[in-house]
């Protein structure tokens, strides 16, 4: 007689809804890779997979990528260092000599010989371009010597950061840009120091003259995490703060000397098909798309209109 | 020397006698044996069988404080077997049933192999039918919404 109610049967536990926290407690386990298809299970996965939190909290999660010829691999950093290869399904980048790592927004740019592959190696889709850099800004500071560190990166999504390691004192800092960076006016661009360390015994973050490749690094909070190789080519992952080394880590599971690396925070947004289009409309949004790079005391931007 | 017991109480009003380390392994009895001298915790929403299973997770994983020099009972990788094991032969439904009584009591490394196990399922699944049938999850998206998403992601369908 009640239809409504001869069809509502009694629940089991099992049947009920599982509370939010359990269902991103249960995703944050399955694989990066396969992550990207849940999210038209249901509204509430599709909600929690959007959340930048989410893939920021994942137990895959990472914060570099090395790559050697053959390989590459992810390094997360907390709770602990991990190193995991990741799949190198997209056969196009096989046969390409990679020149350089940089990480942008979500996505990763491979530099080959002839222009760049843009990549999000959770996804495995990608796409190729090239670029253009105009000069921005002057730096707080610059190379002294050969093998200094001098290192430029985004940081909290709208302003600069840039590490600094004097290879004879091995003083090493991080000054940041005081305000947003609009990438249309450089005049108010201040920099300001964030981070000074002067630790005894502090690696050379630049070995050797013969593979200069500078080091990578991110800040959260007042932690500075960087990834070097050390002069046989071994890859370290260091983390300092307040004024000391609080743990460094070889990578010894990379096979092959000398990786290229980069920090890179994994995220489930694809790889537009015309990557160009989505550059110029993440350039309105804000600045953050916007790769950049620190070369003779002065800081070069790739300009969107400039293509 | 006699161990501590204390009495576990299911919802259909089963009384478990359990060693209070085994109990303990649960933060929720932890707290409650220390606040309470009550010996007897009436747990109204676990059934005997998840109940049970429970406790054999936590006998398996107790950590013995007297016995010297090797402290736990087995080692971290036949313990890593043992777990894969346990959760594999149960059924979907009680796997369910289970991790919600690891996440309850506060057991976070019955919470993590389950959650896991779980994983690992809806990572094996090949479609988001298979996943929604498998789990009982309704689909609350319109088909025109799912296109959308679909364009969003550009992924292979």
């Amino acid at each position: 007689m009640d239809s409504t109610k001869t069809k509502q049967k009694k629940k089991k536990a099992h049947e009920e809804q599982l509370p939010w926290e359990l269902i991103e407690e249960i995703l944050s386990r399955v694989p990066l890779k396969s992550l990207v298809r849940l999210s038209v299970v249901c509204k509430r996965w599709n909600v929690i997979l959007d959340d930048k939190r989410f893939i920021n909290n994942h137990k895959e999660t990472f914060r570099f990528i090395l790559k050697t010829k053959t390989k590459i691999y992810s390094v997360s950093i907390d709770p602990k260092i991990v190193v995991r290869e990741l799949p190198w399904d997209t056969l196009a980048l096989e046969y390409q000599k990679t020149t350089k790592l940089v990480d942008c927004d979500e996505f990763l740019i491979c530099n080959m010989d002839q222009g760049a592959v843009v990549w999000n190696p959770c996804l495995s889709n990608f796409n190729f371009s090239k670029d253009r850099f105009s000069r921005f800004c002057d730096l707080p500071c610059g190379m002294s010597h050969l093998r200094d560190a001098l290192v430029l990166r985004i940081f909290k999504g709208d302003r600069f950061s840039l590490l600094k390691q004097c290879n004879v004192t091995k003083k090493t800092e991080i000054w940041v840009t005081k305000n947003k960076v609009n990438v249309e006016d450089s005049r108010d661009v201040v920099w300001v120091n964030f981070i000074r360390l002067s630790i005894p015994s502090f690696p050379s973050l630049v070995p050797t003259n013969l593979y200069s490749q500078q080091p990578s690094y991110f800040i959260d909070d007042k932690r500075l995490v960087v990834c070097s190789c050390d002069e046989t080519g071994q890859a370290w992952i260091y983390v300092f703060g307040e004024n000391r080394l609080i743990n460094k880590v070889r990578i010894d599971s990379v096979v092959g000397p000398w990786p290229l690396h980069c920090t890179y925070f994994p995220s489930l947004v694809p790889v537009p098909r015309d990557a160009k289009i989505r550059w110029t409309s993440a350039s309105e949004r804000k600045y953050n798309s916007e790769w950049s790079r620190a070369c003779n005391r002065e800081v070069y931007v790739r300009m969107n209109k400039s293509r | 020397m006699s161990k501590k017991m204390i009495v576990l109480k299911s919802s259909e009003g089963v009384s478990f006698v359990v060693e209070e380390a085994v109990a303990r392994q649960s933060k929720i009895i932890s707290f409650l044996v220390e606040e309470f001298p009550d010996r007897e915790l009436p747990l109204t929403n676990m059934t005997s069988e998840i109940l049970r299973k429970t406790i054999e997770y936590c006998k398996k994983h107790v950590v013995e404080d007297d016995g010297g020099g090797d402290s736990s009972s087995s080692s971290s990788g036949d313990l890593k077997e043992w777990d894969v094991k346990f959760v594999a032969e149960i059924d979907q439904p009680r796997l369910m049933d289970l991790l919600m009584a690891a996440n309850y009591l506060d057991i976070p490394s019955l919470l993590d192999v389950t959650c896991q196990k779980v994983a690992d399922t809806i990572a094996a699944c090949n479609d988001e039918k298979e996943i929604r049938a498998t789990f009982n999850i309704e689909n609350d998206f319109t088909e025109e919404e799912v296109e959308a998403i679909r364009m969003e992601n550009q992924y292979p369908i």
